[in-house]
């Protein structure tokens, strides 16, 4: 298996783990062609999930906005998210290992609670490792996770946020590898996990492609996705890559800018470096310190980003753009008035790049738009609530 | 020879062992740093600095404080080179730091301007062997030796690092990251006696060390053993408890 997508990945991590990767990318490499455990996988994601998910056409949207949106609704599965796509997967594979525990970061809580949920459903100990200022902003995802039986340890570290909760689970593996599997929730981290998580992602783009070409009998001219770690995007994308004519989309958490330093786009503003055990785009000063991020959206809030998404900004295979918090909140309370659908605020940053270009007139009429719909805006609630005014829209 | 080979040397024919002490750079304090690393280096055989990194996975708690808090004193690369030419005499000095640091300076001027204020050695705890090929070769054009680590975790994967080994083999004795928790495992023992019948490189145990009777236990198996958090911790209680800590060391592993 290829550690590198070009330059960008790898496995930088301390030598007291590289056995524990080693035998993950050895198993991954066994399953992913035994026919009973794609079986398996495929009976969670119809049965468990809730797959496929729907591609819905965005009637009042669409004519809002003068374009053909469809949103692919991975809002609908089982927890709220697309991180459970990967999450069956994943534990799928744990079990099979033999690891009786499962450990994961969590930034929005969803990656948290869909852990939390495949361990209660496959009978495995837990625990999510959570940065204390995401905890706060979603302090109903961490009640969901204790509810489900895991531990939740609040780290208090760093910037409190993602990238120290991952600091902070790397940690606890490297002590207790032998029994404990890292579920990591991003198409980030050292090799295998962009591959796996590709992998087990990769279900989002499949579907839409055979939907989009049964409604519409032909590929749509854009998709768009947001990008925190990467996973939803590279999901989506995975099916297109090789169809030129479609135009690839990731917009980051712009945060209050590209330029402000209050930013999480990582791949917009950021430079070429080592984080987390990838070769990738990195948010860092000029001695090579992580630098801390912001974005309204927790799941967005992360200096780094996938390898593979390094790589294709490298290639020019996909655009990746910013939105601001402002525009994301904006994005959120129009397609939850337009449409009765409340989405994530990560997902609100890719319909807001969408909404910015209509305005724009950046559009033809003929132009048919995917958005992965990555998650629903339950959890988001509480945040919107501190800015939004009742006489918005 | 470079002054770390010949230290190793010069202590295997007085039948010692390598005392190699680490520190980090700007730790407690921006003005204090300095004086408490020449402390150190003046008790040890080989001196490890460690430079701060915002993100040490490796690290435990004790010295993922002392880099946070290094870090809050604003030191950067350029004052840990300016601070080694101060003090580098014949004793040998390593540095330990991320990948990241040595990534964003550029993996050659980094090792250009290591050689040039007089450092011996390099460390890089998140670089594993398969990745460290390109920081291998710019630390060999410029003449600076770069020590790879091996983990307990692997026995399989220590024999084949310890087969390309130069300077010290940089044995973790523990699973997890440094600092002290729970008992030395019994089965770093057969470690290092295995790890021993592949390489001639000398084998240096760190990670965990807390003092004078886990000294005793690697005396006749290791070459060296490397001392982190508790000499952190002495730093905190300031130089006098230091000073009477790093003698004990230092002299129980000369002592036969
Ligand atoms: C709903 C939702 N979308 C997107 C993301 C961003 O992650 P990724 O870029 O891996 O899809 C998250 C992360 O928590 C999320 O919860």
């Amino acid at each position: 298996m290829d550690r590198y997508f070009g330059r960008f990945g790898g496995m930088y991590a301390p030598e007291t783990l590289m056995p524990a990767l080693l035998e993950i990318e050895e198993e991954f490499c066994k399953l992913v062609k035994d026919e009973k455990f794609n079986q398996e996988y495929e009976y969670y994601l119809k049965n468990y999930v809730g797959r496929p998910s729907p591609l819905y056409f965005a009637k009042n949207l669409s004519e809002h906005l003068g374009v053909k949106i469809y949103l692919k609704r991975e809002d609908i599965n089982h927890t709220g998210a697309h991180k459970i796509n990967n999450c069956i997967g994943q534990a799928l594979l744990a079990k099979h290992m033999g690891k009786k525990r499962l450990i994961a970061e969590t930034g929005a809580g969803q990656h948290g609670v869909a852990t939390a949920t495949v361990a209660a459903l496959f009978g495995m100990e837990c625990e999510i490792f959570m940065g204390e200022e995401d905890a706060k902003r979603q302090f109903h995802n961490v009640q969901r996770m204790k509810m489900l039986g895991s531990k939740v340890r609040v780290v208090n570290k760093g910037s409190k946020t993602l990238k120290d909760a991952i600091n902070e689970a790397m940690r606890d593996w490297s002590e207790t590898f032998e029994y404990t599997f890292y579920l990591f929730g991003t198409a980030a981290g050292p090799h295998p996990f962009p591959t796996i998580v590709k992998y087990f992602q990769s279900v989002i783009g499949k579907e839409t492609k055979e939907q989009i070409k049964s409604l519409e009998g032909r590929l749509p001219d854009y998709v768009f996705a947001c990008v925190g770690g990467g996973s939803n995007a590279i999901g989506i994308f995975s099916a297109f890559l090789e169809d030129h004519e479609v135009k690839l989309i990731g917009v980051e958490g712009a945060g209050e800018g590209i330029h402000t330093g209050k930013t999480a786009a990582t791949l917009c503003s950021g430079s070429v470096g080592i984080l987390h055990g990838a070769k990738t785009y990195i948010l860092q000063d000029e001695e090579g310190q992580i630098q801390n991020t912001h974005s309204i959206s927790a799941g967005l809030d992360y200096p780094g980003v996938g390898p593979e998404h390094a790589y294709l900004k490298e290639t020019g295979r996909v655009e990746y753009v910013g939105a601001t918090d402002k525009e994301a909140v904006d994005a959120f309370l129009l397609l939850t008035r337009l449409e009765g659908i409340i989405p994530a605020l990560e997902s609100s940053h890719a319909l807001a790049e969408v909404i910015k270009r209509a305005k724009m007139g950046l559009f033809k009429s003929s132009d048919i738009i995917v958005v992965n719909l990555s998650g629903r805006g339950d959890k988001d609630i509480n945040t919107v609530l501190e800015l939004w005014k009742d006489d918005e829209l | 020879m470079n002054l770390i080979d010949e230290r190793f040397e010069r202590l295997k024919k007085e039948g010692k062992k390598a005392f190699i002490g680490y520190v980090t750079f700007g730790y407690p304090s921006f003005e204090e740093t300095l004086g408490f690393i020449k402390l150190v280096y003046s008790y040890v055989d080989i001196l490890e600095i460690g430079f701060p990194f915002s993100d040490p996975i490796a690290d435990g708690e004790i010295i993922q404080k002392a880099s946070i808090k290094a870090l809050s004193e604003g030191v950067k690369l350029s004052h840990l080179f300016e601070s080694i030419e101060k003090f580098k005499k014949d004793k040998p000095v390593v540095l330990m730091l991320y990948a990241n640091t040595v990534y964003k300076r550029g993996i050659d001027r980094f090792f250009e301007s290591s050689k040039a204020c007089g450092v011996d050695g390099v460390i890089i705890p998140d670089v594993s062997f398969e990745e460290s090929f390109e920081f291998k070769e710019a630390a060999e054009k410029f003449g600076v030796t770069y020590i790879d680590l091996v983990s307990i975790s692997s026995l399989e994967r220590a024999k084949m690092i310890g087969k390309q080994s130069k300077g010290f083999l940089y044995c973790v004795s523990r699973k997890g990251v440094t600092g002290f928790k729970g008992q030395i495992e019994d089965r770093i023992f057969t470690f290092l006696r295995e790890l021993k019948t592949v390489t001639p490189t000398p084998l240096a145990v760190g990670f965990g060390i807390k003092g004078k009777e886990d000294v005793q236990k690697f005396k006749d198996l290791a070459d060296g053993i490397v001392i982190g958090s508790a000499i952190i911790t002495k730093i905190d209680e300031g130089k006098d408890k230091l000073e009477d800590f790093l003698k004990e060391i230092s002299e129980s592993l000369k002592d036969k």
